[in-house]
């Protein structure tokens, strides 16, 4: 249901803008956009894990922030060894979930609160790390083969990306813990009268949030050659504005990756085609805003019918 | 006689143990960065503080209320940082009247806003809010084109900013005046007393005939009124209006953590005016006195993310071992 | 003689065509504490919630002090001096006892402000003429369960009050608060207070009450003065009818112990002590007692779901640990909890999703599960358990409560349990769903050599059902009886305190 009315509006939009610019679907925009959609796919699908489960994670802008420096520094430091680093990275980015489902499940505070603190600390800790300057990645290898290169027309970052979208939904809805995720999101207190062990499932959500959005955070390093602890400030907003758009409950216990992705797609679109019609950032930002707002107030009014 | 003091001092330690520990605590931290850094205990700096908390105190004062009810406003921000920019456009027609009444006004509808959200549509009220900040902010840089305006009304900043009343600048009258209306309507009104009886138990307060929803809008507005103010003074002090992001950067976390500290949890029902000024004033005191010492902003962010940390989890051992269910 | 105060004829009412109120007469005296008894169903909630206009009447005439009212709303009934204290307290639990005494009817001075000082003289008052020993400034969470009922009766005081309606109100209270409690509604009879008193036991109802009204069935059964009616007489005129379809058997039950409790205690809600089960395979043991004996603390805390004080667990006849309910469904225990819309099933999604919630562990194969799996033993489920509904992906909270109750059952079911715990398994269902429930259970326990471990307060079901029948009263365990030694009498009369 949703996701017919998200293609449909895809499809608005995709109308509306070519036509107002002939650019908007060129080759080179559409390989524009596909990379963008990726970095943002990638954070939604972790968070939407964490969602699902009926928790909120609001440090993933930070933790991407955090990998990128992680990551450049790495480079910097072990000469460029791209494989030692992606997986010091994502192991830093595993650990910053961690803390975060510790917080939530053993510290007992609230995901908002436990969140909203970890995102100033990772934030804090990522421009401390550097202080405030930014690293200089350079190797071309690295960056052709997670940021800049192509298969033919589609970006390789699109394509990891969409295999990592592939095996995650089959996560979601094949596996026990997939299944399990539904139904702690859907009840805790029948999830937990049924045998399932909540904080476990709640746990390894926060994992796969933070080492998913470690990952994100080296695709950016890829495509931009640099670790900028500014990096992904406000991706937190992002990742609800799709989440939500793609279908997931704020509750928990209901949506789809396939959604997420819709939601992905939309968005992107539309802060595509807005920018080539000369929009700035703020006036996107806005945009999308509203149209969030818009988004839940129909969600609402529709399951009220 | 002595034994009778003595009991009632111990009560009141029991009852007003948070209070206490946030006063010790900026006893202690005063004496610390004394210390530590030659540049705290001077009286520039002990005035510039006082003055530059007036804005978050004003904040953390409304969050209070609004923890207490059992929601959350994140748009506080958003709410000072328009208010500014309404503040630098009005006063171009040189009325204070005006642009206290315009400023006010979008208060109101931010306010009532965020309660259409959270009660009809039926969002959390910290995702909602967060939606509206948002929206706030880039609505600034898109009415400002993300420049600063330069306010220039020399009568504006007289009443809200380099003016004294008694002797005393006006922020600072400003801010301990709304500190004590906040206590009287929070401790002494029977408002004061439904918000934390809706805080607490949403269904008993309908049940007991309080109309719930109302005190919800009441409290949502009032935050937003709230805030305005805040942002004028912010406004007066810094002679700009802008939708930048460095201004009033964090002030939601930073009203938040405020508050917590002074006793307000996020499930609702619990709350301190006393406590959230005093939070106010150490979180004043931590901040001065680690930028005297060379604390980078960014450093002071993980000091202030550690702190909520703590206090969350102190506040839920301190619940537990008075046997109570941790409500959040 | 006592003059009348409030006089109920012939009242009739029905909910979506069951007949709670089958012209029911009422008489309650000035200064009297008046029982009003009745199993389950009986229509004793249905009648006070009429008097304290919660309900309206469909037909008949209500009199207080002789002239006709018409009480439309609770606000109606206040006005006419009628409060009633609910089984769910409604105080709120982070504010103090004064607060709450006068929330909602605060004194103010100066128009807007509070008038704290008169707030707290004013429940010290209040606590004078009630014989209340409290201190206001208390927090009411940091009350015991009867200490809030008492700070609740009070603020019924604060206004004009002459009807006072309690329902169950000695259910969560420990022997000593109960009698305060009795000591208290002595004093507020002196006061001219009329206390309408509900519950299902009729010790006490022997103890305090003037005079008893007994319900069956919605039907009037007759008012009776204390000094001349006693406990058998009472249960003589409680008799329902004979559960429809059901009747107990005599079964073969293996020799073998196959699950024992013994000595579990727990502190959570209702404290149990000293708790010792013996259940053999094929064997129902019941659980009874009234409302508030400690039952479902018991299942909880076998189960997992609370923490154990004290207590061990045998399985044949080796000591099993179990800290959580995945410990429990690990060794092969299953919960039907007593409030299935909150703790069995999640409402808004499929049957399909809700049956295979526990049988995933069984569906998960390496890295992904089973779904043909899930959905081929869920069909066969929704057929065993005669589930009334179009296809097994309709939505749960879109089922009647006896087919909401099926889906449980079968979510436990469909794991091969060999230990069956049920919490009030038949509550709010219909007449003919209870039946196939009932017989769905013994034919379990026949065919997979289960053992079950039945609660309910219904004690015509578990006399039908169980083969040992366990006795609870104030979270211990009175009597334990074979079947064969059993009648509803000998039942009732343990579980309301004989010796």
């Amino acid at each position: 249901m949703r996701q017919g009315a998200l293609l449909v509006i895809l499809a608005v939009i995709i109308i509306v803008f070519s036509i107002i610019n002939p650019n908007f679907l060129t080759s080179n925009n559409l390989i524009n956009v596909t990379r963008q959609m990726s970095v943002l796919l990638t954070i939604g699908i972790g968070f939407a894990f964490v969602m699902l489960s009926g928790e909120i994670d609001l440090s993933v802008g930070s933790i991407l922030g955090l990998s990128t420096v992680i990551f450049a520094l790495a480079m910097r430091e072990t000469g460029n060894n791209s494989i030692v680093c992606i997986i010091i990275t994502l192991i830093v980015g595993c650990f910053a979930g961690l803390l975060n489902g510790i917080l939530v499940t053993k510290v007992g505070i609230h995901s908002f609160l436990a969140t909203m603190a970890t995102l100033g600390l990772y934030r804090g800790i990522t421009y401390t790390i550097i202080q405030g300057g930014k690293i200089p990645v350079f190797h071309p290898p690295f960056s052709k083969a997670l940021g800049v290169g192509l298969l033919g027309i589609i970006p390789l970052p699109f394509i990891y990306v969409m295999a990592i979208l592939t095996i995650m939904h089959l996560v979601l809805k094949k596996s026990l813990f997939g299944n399990q995720v539904y139904i702690v999101g859907g009840s805790e207190r029948v999830a937990r009268y049924s045998g399932i062990k909540t904080k476990q499932t709640k746990l390894v959500s926060f994992l796969i949030s933070g080492t998913l959005c470690a990952f994100a955070g080296i695709l950016i390093v890829a495509t931009v050659e640099m670790g900028i602890p500014s990096l992904g400030e406000g991706k937190e907003i992002d990742a609800v504005f799709v989440v939500v758009l793609g279908g997931c409950r704020l509750t928990g216990g209901w949506g789809t990756l396939p959604g997420v992705f819709l939601g992905v797609v939309v968005i992107s679109v539309l802060i595509n085609g807005l920018t080539m019609l000369g929009a700035n950032y703020h006036m996107i930002l806005f945009v999308k805003a509203c149209l969030l707002l818009f988004v839940i107030w129909l969600d609402t009014k529709i399951r009220n019918k | 006689m002595k034994n009778i003091i003595i009991i009632n001092l111990m009560v009141i330690f029991k009852k007003r143990i948070r209070e206490i520990t946030l006063l010790v605590s900026f006893v202690l931290l005063a004496i610390v960065f004394t210390f530590v850094t030659p540049y705290f205990a001077v009286v520039n700096n002990v005035k510039n503080l006082i003055t530059q908390t007036m804005v978050l105190l004003v904040v953390s004062l409304g969050q209070t209320i609004m923890l207490a009810s059992g929601e959350v406003d994140m748009s506080v921000e958003g709410v000072v940082v328009i208010t500014s920019v309404i503040c630098a456009f009005t006063l171009i027609y040189n009325s204070l009247l005006l642009t206290i009444a315009v400023a006010l006004l979008f208060g109101v509808f931010i306010g009532i806003m965020n309660y259409l959200l959270s009660i009809k549509v039926r969002i959390p009220s910290f995702l909602g809010s967060l939606a509206l900040l948002v929206a706030l902010r880039a609505l600034s840089n898109i009415i400002t084109g993300a420049k600063p305006i330069t306010i220039k009304n020399q009568n504006f900043f007289v009443s809200f900013s380099t003016g004294h009343v008694f002797r005393i600048p006006i922020p600072i009258f400003y801010g301990f005046l709304l500190f004590i209306i906040l206590y009287i309507l929070v401790n002494n009104t029977t408002f004061g007393c439904y918000v934390f009886a809706v805080g607490g138990s949403e269904e008993a307060a309908r049940k007991s005939g309080i109309k719930t929803k109302i005190i919800k809008l009441k409290v949502f507005v009032l935050t937003s009124v709230i805030a305005t103010f805040a942002g004028i003074l912010l406004a007066a002090r810094v002679a700009i209006g802008t939708g930048s992001y460095s201004f009033a950067l964090n002030m939601g976390f930073d009203s938040i953590l405020a508050a917590v500290m002074g006793g307000c949890v996020l499930g609702g029902g619990k709350g301190s005016i006393l406590g959230t000024f005093f939070s106010v004033i150490v979180l004043a005191v931590l901040n001065n006195g680690l930028t005297h010492l060379h604390f980078t902003y960014q450093e002071e962010s993980i000091v202030k993310s550690l702190l909520l940390i703590i206090v969350v989890f102190a506040g839920n051992v301190l619940e537990k071992s008075k046997g109570r269910k941790i409500k959040v | 003689m006592q003059e009348t105060l409030l006089n109920m004829i012939n009242i009739k009412k029905s909910f979506l065509g069951i007949h709670a109120l089958n012209g029911v007469d009422f008489e309650l005296k000035k200064g009297e504490i008046h029982a009003l008894i009745g199993e389950n169903g009986a229509g004793k909630s249905t009648l006070v919630k009429i008097i304290n206009g919660y309900e309206k009447p469909d037909s008949g005439e209500i009199f207080l002090k002789n002239e006709r009212v018409k009480i439309n709303n609770t606000a109606d009934a206040t006005k006419l001096g009628i409060q009633m204290i609910y089984q769910e307290l409604s105080l709120i639990p982070n504010l103090d006892i004064a607060t709450n005494i006068f929330l909602g009817k605060e004194p103010k001075k100066l128009i807007f402000l509070l008038n704290k000082k008169s707030v707290y003289q004013e429940t010290n008052k209040l606590f004078q003429k009630l014989n209340i020993s409290l201190n206001p400034y208390t927090i009411v969470s940091d009350l015991t369960i009867g200490q809030q009922q008492m700070v609740e009766i009070a603020k019924a005081f604060l206004t004009k009050l002459s009807i006072l309606i309690m329902d169950e109100p000695t259910s969560a209270l420990s022997g000593t608060e109960k009698t305060i409690l009795f000591e208290d509604l002595n004093n507020y009879k002196k006061l001219g207070v009329s206390i309408i008193y509900i519950t299902h036991k009729l010790d006490e109802v022997l103890t305090i009450a003037d005079r008893i009204t007994v319900l069956r069935d919605g039907n009037y059964k007759g008012t009776f003065i204390n000094e001349n009616i006693n406990q058998e007489k009472l249960i003589e005129l409680l008799m329902g009818k004979e559960l429809e379809g059901i009747h107990y058997e005599k079964r073969e039950i293996k020799k073998e112990k196959y699950f024992e409790v013994i000595n579990l205690s727990s502190n959570s809600g209702i404290s149990i002590h000293d708790i010792n089960i013996q259940i053999h395979k094929k064997e129902i043991v019941g659980i009874t007692g009234l409302v508030g004996a400690g039952k479902s603390e018991v299942a909880r805390a076998i189960f997992g779901i609370d923490p154990k004080i004290n207590g061990k667990i045998i399985m044949n006849n080796k000591e099993i640990f179990i800290t959580s309910p995945y410990d429990a469904v690990n060794h092969g225990l299953a919960l039907i909890p007593e409030n299935r819309r909150e703790e069995g099933l999640i409402l808004n999604t499929s049957i399909l999703k809700n049956i295979t919630t526990v049988f995933l562990y069984k569906m998960a194969k390496l890295l992904f599960v089973d779904e043909r799996l899930g959905l081929s033993e869920t069909k066969k489920y929704l057929k065993k358990l005669n589930i009334k509904t179009p296809n097994p992906h309709f939505i749960t909270g879109n089922l009647s409560g006896g087919n909401q109750q099926k889906v449980v059952i079968g979510k436990w079911l469909i794991n091969d349990p060999t230990l069956l715990i049920l919490d009030e398994p038949t509550r709010g269902i219909d007449v003919g769903a209870k039946a196939e429930i009932l017989l769905l259970i013994r034919e379990m326990a026949d065919k997979s050599e289960l053992g079950v471990l039945f609660i309910s307060s219904e004690i015509e079901e578990v006399l039908n059902i169980c083969d040992t029948i366990i006795l609870m009263q104030n979270g211990r365990i009175v009597k334990v009886l074979p079947r064969n030694e059993s009648t509803k009498e000998s039942i009732l009369y343990y579980a309301t305190g004989g010796k």
